[in-house]
């Protein structure tokens, strides 16, 4: 095997832990939501005032959402998900990225397959696959439904 | 014959003496104000938010004090532990000041800022807790302790604005922690803990590659010596990793967020029971203090009136020495009522603790599941990365 074998061998192996990773997570996340479901109260959404980018009805099988921070003070429940590749820090990205449109807000709320779709979106070339990709983001953030 | 007024009075003079003195001791300042958050005036840019990480307070249940054994129930301290940590968080990111706020069960040296406290004293009228604060560098911002007293209103759904009866406590120290970046955290530093913190979560799981770009000065800090290359592949698996990680304290922040939910209102309710049997409680033993000094008192200057020559003092005597004993007699029945409070609190107490401690060792048990299915999936990414490294060294080696 030459090393770039190993290498991609290797790259695969973390792929998989990481896929194991995120299902283990996911999966622990929706039973959480499940619970507070049950529970009746609104975990992910904050404080039930409709703060920040919560789901306010029919919680239960609804997409997982990370609770999102509140502009300003305007209520709870604001655990907000972290954004790997800060503004300001020393970058690793090398791909060329493409702007996000307006109406897109900024990717702190994203839970990974939101994030996952972000990313395709800013990376891809083809401007109406990426008008294509941002419109399944929109839908799967309910953004157009807004 | 002569009376001699200076005489007649003493006894009586010692005895308002030591009402006074005792009513001085029992006299309880509160103030009603709320403290409300402080949004810093120019919103901080992406670049310089400093993401936070608060540890679980300790219980601080070694260091009870005496007289407040009985106000305190280790299964709701427990609890306590996890709600004001909680409610610290959501006061840190309502404000805006700061990057993403999490609370995180262990280490803290991969937050930009990590915050620890003990609660000292937890009732339902007053909040202590001690709070350390410093960055990832391990310079401490500050250490300090602080107070609040709350008064019955702060329990009246009318007016607690759906926030909890101590938020002014856990307002005042976001506050303090934005005053203490804003006197001392300039841009340069803001970048510099960054990096650091970033630095010490990639040297956590690959230290054969990022040992080195650390270091210790002399007073103990961490700086940086150098920076990954722009295109460092290692850093970048490590990039995706750390997208991991947030998501496991993003879960995390779920359990704590659900259990907070859980458990606050049958906890607000006893924190507003025991407000009221503490606020008894208290004012019996004030009183009961204040009737023994007056009966004590009042006993020796009637005492002091049986010896005296004067005539009037003389046959006043045994009226001072009456009301002394009627003193010292009600100080002790009042000192039994504040007992059956003492026992109402406690059945209260213990209520509370069969309803929560149930909900905590499920969150302390899911908590501790979840961190070894994680740390199970870590070593692995550490292995990985090794493997990685040795092989991009021995590619390095063989090129050359």
């Amino acid at each position: 095997m030459t090393a770039a074998e190993r290498r991609a061998a290797l790259d695969a192996r973390l792929n998989e832990g990481f896929a194991e990773f995120d299902g283990m997570i996911l999966g622990e996340r929706e039973r959480v939501q499940s619970q507070a479901d049950e529970a009746g109260s609104d975990v992910m959404s904050g404080n039930g005032g409709g703060a920040g980018g919560g789901d306010q009805d029919g919680q239960a099988g609804g997409p997982l959402i990370i609770a999102s921070a509140p502009e300003g003070s305007t209520g709870g429940g604001i655990m907000q998900a972290g954004n790997v590749s800060r503004e300001g820090d020393f970058s690793n990205q090398q791909e060329e990225t493409f702007p996000v449109p307006e109406d897109i807000p900024g990717g702190n709320n994203d839970d990974v397959v939101a994030r996952q779709l972000r990313e395709a979106a800013m990376r891809e070339p083809d401007p109406e696959l990426r008008e294509k990709l941002w419109d399944e983001y929109r839908a799967y953030t309910g953004l157009g439904q807004e | 014959m002569v009376i001699n007024m200076g005489r007649l009075l003493q006894p009586l003079f010692v005895i308002f003496l030591a009402a006074g003195l005792a009513s001085c001791a029992t006299q309880t300042v509160k103030s009603t104000s709320f403290t409300p958050i402080v949004v810093d005036e120019t919103p901080p840019s992406e670049a310089e938010l400093l993401d936070i990480g608060i540890g679980i307070f300790s219980p601080g249940l070694d260091d009870i004090p005496k007289n407040r054994e009985e106000l305190t129930f280790s299964d709701v301290r427990m609890a306590e532990t996890y709600f004001a940590s909680y409610h610290l968080a959501q006061a840190l990111q309502n404000s805006g000041n700061w990057g993403v706020v999490r609370v995180i069960p262990g280490d803290l040296s991969s937050s930009d800022v990590g915050i620890t406290g003990t609660i000292l004293q937890s009732d339902g009228e007053t909040m202590r807790v001690q709070v350390n604060v410093r960055d990832a560098s391990g310079k401490t911002w500050f250490e300090k302790e602080y107070e609040e007293v709350v008064s019955k209103y702060s329990y009246d759904p009318r007016m607690r604005r759906n926030e909890d009866a101590f938020q002014g406590l856990f307002n005042k120290i976001a506050n303090d922690l934005l005053a203490y970046k804003e006197r001392n955290i300039s841009g340069q530093d803001i970048a510099s803990i960054r990096t650091i913190s970033r630095l010490q979560f990639a040297r956590d799981f690959a230290p054969q590659v990022f040992d080195d770009y650390l270091e210790e000065n002399r007073n103990g800090e961490i700086e940086v010596k150098r920076l990954p290359a722009q295109n460092d592949p290692i850093m970048a698996r490590i990039e995706n990793i750390r997208e991991r990680d947030y998501l496991y304290v993003d879960a995390l922040q779920d359990y704590y967020s659900n259990f907070v939910r859980q458990m606050e209102t049958p906890y607000t309710e006893f924190r507003r029971m025991s407000y009221e049997e503490v606020m008894a409680m208290d004012k019996l033993q004030a009183d009961a203090r204040r009737n023994m000094i007056m009966g004590v008192a009042a006993i020796l200057g009637g005492l002091a009136a049986t010896q005296s020559n004067n005539a009037a003092a003389y046959y006043s005597s045994p009226v001072i020495l009456a009301s002394g004993g009627w003193l010292i007699r009600d100080a002790f029945n009042k000192g039994d009522e504040r007992q059956m409070h003492v026992e109402a609190l406690a059945e209260l107490g213990n209520s509370l603790e069969m309803e929560i401690a149930p909900q905590t060792i499920e969150l302390e048990e899911r908590t501790i599941t979840l961190n070894g299915s994680v740390e199970a999936q870590y070593e692995q990414f550490r292995e990985i990365l090794a493997d990685i490294y040795a092989n991009e060294i021995g590619e390095a080696t063989s090129s050359n």
